[in-house]
């Protein structure tokens, strides 16, 4: 069905939007064979394309099958204040896929492991649903199933990316804020899109190197937001208020 | 400039850990204090603890028994849990805990049967018919009691003890280590973790064991050996002062020269829960007990000096709840903080902890009932034995 969507999309072709999105495609993901070609997978988030529709959680829980109330992916959303002046801040948020992940160090059964091509999976078969990786990632990527009763994260749609397809979170993005590709590749999008603007990761003290990029990070929000708690869509917390 | 956030949509923060976490780390740190103490004897020939060496190591076997269980409870895979036996990862702490949580109960399983063979040879000879064939099974096959048995008994008890004590810190000290390589936690993320943690622990340990003594042991008169419980009191009194001043270096330290994040968390601590860390924890149930305990004509209020030693258990299972709960309720990336409230049932519930603690009382007083952790006072005892509670007694010095 994938394949014939993308064969649809391929076909399709006509308008301006859809011809930059196969161009895209074809460039990074021709064939599955270019993912056992020394790739190393990675995604720029273009904040100012972001328009915080939730389009990507939503195509992220349906195509990975996420029970409600967990995400894999989610847009984070804000109200940032400043010298009188508020706006609205989106930050999609999902895992990093980092070069030195604090998850895969800390796993009892080895369970999670980084891939040569720099993504993260989790061996669910393997999990014991001790919960160290989600202690140990440090941006909250992580969680446990309800339905597998292990961990569970972000694997950039690897089911998808063997089919020569992009995360569903990128095909399905209205703004095309997100961008995924080959960092081995320096002409790919994402090595021209790091090279050209400046970018920023979150939480970069934690020295993970992440390899979700944003253009146009609020520096306020890259790490533990000093703010004022809302919504939660996925529990509880108190509303407590904090200084910033 | 003035930045004020208000956070509409995020992931939420969840305590991933339940409350089973802190009675495991609570259980593993009695263990740890507990065969210190019995090391003091057996390994020290510290003759002051004696009567209590051997309640001790029953102490610190059975709590490590009933501990692990915890931790099967909080996977939310249980029935892999066998799995860590054969997938080890040598850069996860938790995988180390595999080795120590069987090569710890088996080292103190080995000391157990030399300190207790001469009580086991006793009672084998008093016995007859299968009792008799078990005891001499534990007495190593040989029912004899003699000056040669008792030094080779004495000798492989302090050699199984020596190699013991770095066992019983690494036991402990890794939970610390646990929390503390994990750099994401700002309240847990520190080296002195697995330190405080053991000292802690000794805290825990020394006041079950005031307790215990009070309970179970008694001198040639059949009273409390107070003797014993000054002692301990000033052990107590030790491990508070640690305790304290490892917290005072930890804070400071954080405070004035950490992390943005370390100082971010740290009115977590002693501002929104000031009540539970300050006043209790650190407050009722550290520092009260520490002034009772170093002050005589205070501990010799025998129920006020029993009354704060619970307290100090206390403390130090409210100082594992504020660790490991409160670490996880302090965000990593979300504004607010995380709630968390353990329900009354079900596998991470309340009574499981409940239930663990009765699972080793059902351990204690059946080792208790089994193991002669107190010989009995025959000529042979006199001569020989290690663990003759009269002799101990008497020869027991006052402390401070």
């Amino acid at each position: 069905m994938d394949k014939s969507r993308r064969n649809f999309m391929k076909g399709l072709g006509a308008t301006a939007t859809s011809l930059a999105l196969i161009n895209t495609t074809e460039q990074a993901l021709a064939s599955p064979e270019s993912v056992q070609k020394g790739a190393v997978w990675g995604m720029v988030i273009d904040l100012r394309k972001c328009i915080g529709c939730q389009a990507c959680t939503v195509a992220c829980s349906i195509e990975n099958q996420i029970p409600i109330g967990k995400f894999r992916t989610i847009v984070s959303t804000y109200e940032v204040e400043r010298s009188g002046v508020s706006r609205r801040v989106n930050l999609p948020r999902l895992c990093n896929h980092c070069k030195t992940p604090a998850c895969t160090q800390v796993c009892p059964t080895k369970a999670t492991t980084k891939r040569a091509d720099g993504i993260v999976v989790i061996d669910n078969t393997m999990c014991i649903g001790c919960g160290y990786c989600i202690q140990a990632c440090p941006y909250e990527a992580r969680f446990i199933n309800p339905l597998t009763h292990t961990a569970d994260k972000c694997t950039f749609c690897l089911h998808r990316l063997e089919a020569g397809l992009y995360p569903a979170c990128v095909e399905t993005c209205v703004g095309e804020a997100r961008v995924f590709g080959n960092f081995n590749d320096p002409q790919s999008e994402v090595s021209k899109l790091v090279s050209q603007y400046p970018v920023g990761v979150l939480k970069k003290a934690m020295g993970t190197g992440p390899m979700v990029y944003y253009i146009g990070l609020d520096e306020s929000l890259s790490s533990r937001i000093k703010g004022k708690a809302v919504i939660s869509p996925a529990g509880t917390q108190s509303d407590e208020e904090e200084n910033s | 400039m003035d930045t004020h956030i208000i956070e509409l949509i995020s992931t939420a923060t969840h305590v991933q850990w339940s409350v089973t976490i802190p009675q495991y780390f609570f259980f593993t740190g009695v263990s740890a204090a507990a065969f210190l103490i019995s090391s003091l004897t057996y390994v020290f020939d510290n003759k002051t603890y004696e009567p209590i060496a051997g309640l001790s190591l029953i102490v610190a076997f059975t709590v490590l028994l009933a501990a692990p269980l915890n931790l099967i409870a909080d996977l939310a895979q249980p029935g892999r849990f066998y799995s860590l036996f054969y997938h080890l990862h040598a850069t996860s702490p938790m995988s180390w805990g595999v080795f120590l949580l069987t090569s710890y109960p088996i080292l103190i399983s080995l000391e157990m049967l030399f300190v207790f063979r001469a009580g086991f040879a006793r009672r084998a000879a008093k016995s007859t018919g299968i009792l008799r064939s078990i005891y001499t099974l534990v007495a190593l096959g040989n029912i004899e009691v003699t000056p040669a048995t008792h030094e080779r008994d004495h000798r492989v008890g302090r050699i199984l003890g020596t190699i013991g004590i770095p066992a019983a810190l690494a036991v402990h000290g890794y939970t610390g280590y646990i929390l503390g390589v994990v750099r994401a936690r700002a309240l847990w993320h520190t080296s002195l973790m697995p330190v405080i943690f053991l000292i802690s622990a000794m805290v825990s340990g020394v006041a079950l064991m005031i307790w215990l003594t009070a309970l179970m042991v008694r001198d040639k008169n059949g009273k409390i050996p107070w003797n014993i419980l000054d002692g301990l009191g000033i052990l107590l009194v030790w491990s508070i002062v640690g305790d304290l001043t490892l917290r005072l270096l930890w804070y400071s330290i954080g405070f004035a020269y950490s992390f943005g994040i370390f100082q971010d968390a740290l009115p977590y601590v002693f501002k929104t829960h000031f009540t539970e860390s300050v006043v209790l924890e650190m407050g009722l149930c550290l520092s009260f007990p520490l002034v009772v305990s170093l002050f005589g004509p205070l501990r010799r209020i025998r129920p006020l000096f029993l009354f704060t030693s619970l307290l100090a258990i206390c403390g130090v299972w409210l100082f594992r709840w504020d660790t490991v709960i409160g670490g996880q309720e302090f965000p990593k990336i979300s504004a607010g903080l995380a709630e968390y409230v353990p329900a009354l049932w079900g596998q991470t519930g309340i009574m499981e902890v409940i239930s663990n603690w009765a699972i080793w009382i059902v351990f204690f007083i059946g080792l208790t009932w089994i193991m002669p952790w107190k010989s009995e006072p025959t000529a042979e005892s006199d001569l020989t034995s290690g663990i003759n509670i009269e002799s101990a007694a008497v020869t027991a010095k006052g402390a401070m």
